[in-house]
């Protein structure tokens, strides 16, 4: 529990994944761009992850360390990924047809995106971690991942102004703006090896 | 007669690379991949080796889609293209670490596979290629990778060179000037600089052609 509480913790504060690792960052400048973007894509992209990494875990330990596992451990993950996204849309498809037509737009990026894989790579690669340390990975990432969503929600409204120069104004002031953030985080380094 | 009709459709193709190459840049507007410049790009050869994965990966899967991708279902499109890349990446992935250089793949070990998954591939692949014809299809393909490879390539050069002291794993300097500018914030930072240096030139070059700007020779 104290494991699942520290990564929980530290992915979504003190080393927020987006800002020290990237992952997710296109996502989140692409995606997010209304509050309901933040509680409607990060909700599906949870689901995602949180189920990916599950899974992901007991059959990482089934592939174990060997040079065949190093090449077959990404392609494992993207399996169960790919799985978890078939049965997701079948599945909603043949519930609601109407539901599906609002999922449909926000299922591929919230399933094939650098975060989820890139989160299940380093559980099991840089990280070692139990079960519950795993899956406080997972929802620690996207809570951050919505915390960064926000903060970018906030400083667009904010930062794209008449008195940022013309050359700056959007993606530019953006992009400064996740790099101060990030050098934010700096200053907590080291609390959790990512 | 068909002269006009292919020196309109090699314009169209031109069009298309050069706009997602320079005038549109995929990184700097667009705002795709940016996961592996801002924490895998941190030498040269790292930069190089991505660009070459990423036009591996997204060239064949582009022509693939831009083939077939219309007529199959979502459910088998999407699925497709990223077992296809990442079973590329993966070969490319061992070529590099039994033959080329084994250290750079351990430091890629976590990237490579990654690019599959990556926003490049979701919206070029996922988004334009599979409703595109297979030569506009290749053509905002190559855009892409030129335009990826040119902007990690640039930071790439920079972060080495400011914290290492180097250049392709050659030692330049005896003191790295600034050590941090291997942390991601760094790369972001960079990115929003090059990303309004971009601006700026396109909207100079926008106000030139319109005429709002003209070049004394005084």
């Amino acid at each position: 529990m104290n494991e699942m509480l520290m990564m929980l913790t530290a992915t979504s504060l003190f080393q927020n994944v987006v800002l020290t690792t990237g992952f997710g960052s296109s996502l989140a400048l692409r995606v997010i761009y209304r509050k309901s973007d933040v509680w409607k894509f990060g909700g599906i992209l949870s689901f995602f992850l949180i189920a990916t990494m599950a899974i992901d875990y007991p059959l990482d330990h089934w592939l174990g360390l060997g040079l065949e596992a190093k090449l077959l451990r990404p392609l494992v993950m993207v399996v169960v990924a790919m799985a978890l996204y078939c049965l997701v849309t079948v599945v909603t498809a043949a519930i609601s047809v109407p539901f599906y037509q609002k999922l449909k737009p926000y299922l591929v990026p919230a399933v094939f995106n650098d975060l989820t894989l890139g989160l299940a790579m380093v559980a099991n690669h840089k990280v070692t971690l139990t079960f519950w340390g795993t899956i406080g990975l997972a929802v620690g990432s996207c809570v951050g991942f919505m915390l960064v969503g926000w903060l970018i929600l906030e400083g667009r409204s904010r930062i794209n102004s008449h008195a940022v120069p013309l050359a700056f104004r959007g993606a530019p002031v953006i992009l400064i703006y996740l790099g101060l953030a990030a050098l934010a985080m700096l200053g907590f380094g080291s609390s959790i090896l990512l | 007669m068909s002269e006009p009709k292919n020196s309109g459709r090699a314009r169209r193709l031109l069009q298309i690379f050069f706009d997602t190459f320079l005038v549109r840049n995929i990184v700097l507007v667009k705002l795709l991949g940016l996961c592996p410049i801002v924490v895998a790009a941190v030498n040269l050869k790292a930069g190089v080796t991505l660009t070459v994965c990423v036009a591996l990966a997204l060239l064949p899967t582009a022509f693939l889609m831009s083939l077939v991708g219309e007529k199959l279902k979502p459910v088998i499109r999407v699925p497709l293209y990223t077992l296809i890349a990442l079973g590329i990446l993966l070969g490319a992935g061992y070529v590099l670490g039994t033959y080329i250089d084994a250290e750079l793949y351990a430091s890629l070990y976590l990237f490579l596979p990654l690019l599959a998954v990556n926003s490049l591939m979701t919206y070029r692949v996922g988004g334009f290629a599979v409703v595109s014809r297979p030569p506009e299809a290749m053509a905002d393909a190559l855009g892409s990778v030129f335009g990826f490879g040119v902007v990690i390539c640039i930071v790439a050069t920079v972060r080495e060179f400011l914290a290492y002291g180097a250049l392709w794993e050659i030692r330049l300097l005896p003191h790295p000037p600034l050590a941090a500018a291997a942390s991601p914030f760094f790369a972001f930072l960079m990115l929003g600089f090059m990303a309004a240096l971009s601006q700026f030139v396109r909207e100079l070059l926008r106000r030139f052609v319109a005429g709002e700007v003209s070049v004394s020779y005084e």
